[in-house]
């Protein structure tokens, strides 16, 4: 039997503070009904932090110009030690994400190349604030596409609609709607140390401080994050078993997505979820079928294929998108890296997505006048055209929408979704 | 004699100039009906970082003006905080010192390389790393993020729990976010310590203008606002119109256009920091400017730039030591004549005739702290700060018309908006929401909390929404309750009351509230009545004392905790 909430919907936290409040709050009510194996879409970010190299991910196979530029970096497909996996005969998939070929053999996994900003920044915190805030170039957007996007939704959605496994929010979920930053499902909440022993009394004595607030914003904002933790209180989390005989990687992403699969199974009302990896700042010593390179790779592959893998019967719910704030340069530096350049390549998985492609345009030859300023992959997509087609298929956000969530954006969608 | 704002600019001066002893501020606390006691919790909720233990009395026997007198002139004498100050060595060096002292590792590693020390490419991890660290050791060199991870988020940490000069420091804040910048700029980074120390602090109770000056020639903003890369747009040919860009620097148009290689080509005008200048720093977004403004403005700033580093700083040096025209510098600031656009320029109506220099910039820094839009916008901002989210329009008014007639005098601002009634009428409903850092500072500062590692807090005040120096958007952070309080960051902040209560941050140690103590040690009315005091004084606590009794059983341990997490976390305490 798959794990549901219904299963193992915890009866007592509730009965628990109702008692010592002397009353259910009437908001927990509508909480419980509210999150009753509430069944959503769901839209998965996944954010590597420090610039993924695009062309060692996926690097085209038969480009001179690209192996002249790397000697100590450049894997040759016809090597079997390299490890590579020809995608299409034009580009191959890095070893470390082996894991992923199974997917995209069976065309849930699309792969888009050439990707990233229009507005040309190499700073690791621009440009992530860019991707993130939806506008390039314009620094005073204060929310995030993912939190705009979460508010074009046209159903109620519970407390834990918009989640961030991370430790803290990211800009992609500031703004007005309700969001939440959690690193760890089963303590999320009011922390209060087990050694006081009236733990729950001391919980349920802050919800009733919040509820009899005078303020109007402290009352709303206080229910709030008290709905959250009493949603995601009701179900043991400890209780969780990986389905399908899925193993994630022991790493902070592997316990990060596992947390998101418990999260849709749960059916609690999760619909935007984002998470983030770090590590893909190569500058030095960026390694081949092994190295640092790779091992970023195993995990964030690793961690993808367990979650779905997780998932089992929910996949058709879930589509999963990664990103990284721009690539490296095509030559590599003289420390055996690669530094700060322009455009990525991205991973979007999912059972209508148009997989088992390489989308996107790179050059047929990556020769000095192909490159972006004479160093770089150039942008061929604008990264908010994959990005508004992924969420706005996916969530069933119109179109004529797209320019809420990325403002001053006059570009259309990307092609990837099928029907 | 009284402050007021009917003062001609000439007596201000003198009465700021050290003349401000004997000088009576009048509070109107008593016409809202506040007792000495009410006010000076008032003044110290508003000026200062909140109440140390017994502070309120202090200030009530000083009286409450005379209290505000000295915070005005800055002249409260420190006790803790130079010794505690010596933690962060970085704060008495210099832009130039602190660039040779802290050392990211991949300079350190090009550095090595480049004097065949190390070569990355043929060393393991581990002797790469043991090779820098001796290096390091060698050369007196500290890790780069310790600058600004330890020292200036450190720094601001110990100045607003340990400083007398509470107001300077609350001001320090304000003006900062005013201007922000961050240290999630890869140009800024390095040089926002410099940029609170020499271009914001000094100036918070002094003139805008100064201030306003101070920021636009620091490195700092003109790395971060992108205007060191402004510079005169390339001959126009066939193009037409403003705003003609080069490369990257385009904000809207161009985006995608390479920049042609090579020096003094791979620049245009970028109108980053003029737009923002008028926007934010001086007329408000409906202070009265056009696109058009906003395009000359960027012109008349071209060139100003900053000095560099290293090899080509002793070339400048040379050659303006040998008296070349093109170039010049005022500490790290450099203004470059070749960059910048020697063409006629029409600035909010008034003309600039061809053939200008820097002093053009100084103008248009004169024409923008004189304008009645930036009175408005600063007094709103103030005000919005000081009094409440909406403040009354009257009020606003006042302030203004202080800001013009003593020349921008930010002292004198300040008097008048502690004069009004407005003001005083806040007390009683402790209607602005604290910032997380506000709310860390009077937690700490209300426990007596002996603070010897920031770090910890460091990352409270990250789950919280304000990790410090590190709001990107140069707006700063809205000062309005909705963007402090979300479901996330109230959560957060919350258990960042239990988790000090409880003894559970490391590296801070409370005075007030010793971890070691019997578990007994205190009655849950005892706890209320001493805490209750410490963290809201005079204040009505009868609601929370309600919550926290309901809650808290007989025979539960250590009650005292248990009463400062409730504290803490209450919803009284998240307002100031």
């Amino acid at each position: 039997m798959e794990w549901t909430r219904r299963a193992l919907v915890k009866g007592g936290a509730l009965t628990l503070l109702s008692l010592s409040l002397g009353g259910t709050p009437p908001f927990l009510g509508r909480v419980a009904r509210a999150a009753a194996n509430t069944r959503r879409r769901v839209l998965v970010t996944l954010f590597q932090r420090g610039a993924m190299d695009g062309l060692m991910a996926v690097t085209p196979v038969d480009d001179p110009a690209l192996a002249a530029a790397r000697p100590g970096l450049f894997m040759n497909v016809t090597d079997a030690a390299s490890g590579l996996t020809d995608l299409d005969g034009r580009f191959a998939l890095h070893p470390g994400f082996r894991a992923l070929v199974p997917l995209y053999r069976e065309g849930r996994l699309a792969v888009v190349h050439g990707v990233g900003s229009t507005y040309k920044t190499r700073s690791h915190f621009d440009a992530q604030d860019y991707m993130e805030n939806g506008t390039p170039g314009v620094k005073g957007t204060s929310s995030g596409w993912l939190n705009r996007a979460a508010g074009l939704l046209r159903h109620t959605g519970t407390a834990v609609r918009s989640v961030a496994l991370a430790d803290k929010l990211p800009r992609s979920l500031y703004g007005e709607r309700p969001a939440i930053a959690l690193d760890d499902l089963s303590s999320f909440g009011i922390q209060v140390p087990e050694n006081l022993r009236n733990s729950d009394k001391l919980r349920s004595g802050f919800a009733s401080m919040y509820g009899v607030s005078a303020k109007r914003l402290v009352r709303r904002v206080g229910r709030e994050s008290f709905e959250a933790i009493e949603v995601l209180r009701g179900v043991d989390w400890n209780e969780y078993r990986s389905a399908h005989g899925a193993a994630y990687p022991d790493s902070d992403l592997g316990r990060r997505m596992r947390q998101v699969a418990m999260l849709i199974k749960s059916g609690v009302g999760l619909e935007v979820a984002f998470t983030e990896t770090g590590g893909w700042d190569t500058h030095v010593r960026q390694g081949t079928a092994s190295g640092a390179f790779a091992a970023r790779a195993a995990d964030l592959s690793g961690a993808i294929t367990a979650f779905w893998t997780d998932l089992g019967s929910f996949q058709d719910d879930v589509v999963l998108l990664t990103m990284t704030e721009f690539g490296r340069t095509v030559h590599e530096n003289g420390s055996l890296g690669t530094d700060h350049g322009r455009a990525s390549c991205l991973f979007v998985l999912g059972n209508r997505v148009d997989g088992g492609k390489v989308h996107g345009t790179v050059p047929d030859r990556l020769v000095v006048d192909a490159l972006e300023d004479g160093r770089d992959l150039p942008v061929t997509t604008d990264f908010r055209s994959v990005f508004a087609e992924v969420a706005g298929r996916h969530l069933n956000i119109p179109r004529s929408e797209d320019g809420v969530v990325f403002p001053e954006w006059e570009g259309g969608r990307f092609r990837l979704m099928g029907g | 004699m009284v402050w007021r704002s009917g003062l001609g600019p000439i007596l201000l001066v003198a009465l700021l100039a050290g003349a401000v002893h004997g000088v009576e501020l009048e509070l109107p606390y008593r016409d809202e009906g506040l007792t000495r006691k009410e006010a000076a919790a008032h003044l110290l909720e508003r000026f200062a970082y909140g109440p140390r233990p017994g502070e309120v009395d202090e200030v009530a026997k000083l009286g409450p003006a005379k209290w505000l007198d000295r915070q005005l002139a800055v002249e409260a004498a420190e006790l803790e905080l130079h010794e505690r100050l010596r933690a962060f060595p970085a704060l008495g060096m210099t832009q130039a010192e602190i660039h040779e002292v802290y050392v990211s590792n991949g300079r350190l590693r090009r550095r090595m390389q480049a004097e065949g020390v190390l070569d990355p490419a043929n060393a393991s991890r581990e002797e790469m790393r043991r090779a820098m660290a001796e290096y390091r050791e060698e050369h007196g060199l500290r890790p780069y993020h310790r600058l600004f991870n330890r020292e200036l988020r450190g720094q601001k940490l110990v100045r607003a729990v340990y400083g007398e000069n509470q107001l300077a420091e609350v001001l320090t804040d304000f003006w900062f976010n005013h201007f922000n910048v961050t240290t999630r700029n890869r140009g800024a980074r390095s040089r926002v310590l410099t940029y609170e120390r020499d271009a914001i602090r000094p100036h918070v109770l002094g003139k805008f203008r100064t201030m306003l000056g101070a920021t636009a020639k620091h490195p700092a903003m003109l790395f971060y606002l992108d205007n060191v890369r402004s510079r005169m747009a390339p001959p126009r040919g066939n193009q037409s119109g403003q705003g003609v860009t080069g490369g990257d620097a385009g904000m809207a148009g161009g985006m995608m256009a390479a920049a042609p290689a090579g020096p003094g080509r791979k620049f245009g005008l970028n109108e980053n920091y003029a737009r923002e200048l008028m926007e934010l720093h001086t007329l408000g977004v409906d202070g009265g400017y056009t696109q058009a403004d906003v395009t000359e403005v960027a012109r008349v700033l071209t060139g100003w730039g900053v000095m560099p580093y290293g090899d080509r700083r002793e070339r400048i040096e040379r050659r303006i030591a040998s008296g070349n025209r093109n170039l010049a510098r005022e500490g790290e600031f450099l203004f470059r004549k070749r960059w910048h656009d020697a063409g006629a320029k029409v600035v909010l109506g008034r003309t600039f005739p061809p053939g200008g220099g820097v002093e053009e910039g100084e103008s248009v820094l004169d024409m923008l702290s004189e304008h009645p839009s930036t009175a408005r916008f600063i007094s709103t901002k103030l005000a919005r700060r000081f009094v409440s989210d909406h403040p009354p329009e009257a009020l606003v008014r006042r302030m203004a018309e202080t800001f013009v007639e003593t020349g921008g005098d930010l002292a004198a601002v300040i008097a008048t908006l502690a004069q009004s009634r407005a003001f005083w009428a806040e007390a009683g409903k402790r209607g602005k929401l604290k910032s997380p850092f506000e709310l860390v500072a009077s937690s700490l500062r209300a426990l007596d909390a002996n603070v010897r590692r920031s770090r910890p807090i460091m990352q409270w005040l990250d789950r919280m929404g304000q990790p410090l120096y590190g709001y990107t958007p140069p707006t700063g952070h809205p000062d309005y309750a909705e963007s402090w309080m979300t479901a996330g960051a109230l959560i957060a902040r919350m258990n960042f009351g239990i988790h000090l209560a409880t003894g559970r941050i490391k590296g801070v140690w409370l005075k007030r509230l010793p971890k070691r103590r019997h578990r007994d040690a205190m009655t849950t009315d005892e706890a209320l009545s001493v805490y209750g005091a410490l963290l809201l004084p005079a204040r009505d606590v009868r609601a929370v004392a309600a919550e926290v009794r309901r809650t808290i059983p007989f025979d539960a341990e250590r009650k005292d905790m248990q009463v400062v997490s409730m504290l803490l976390a209450s919803p009284e305490f998240q307002y100031r």
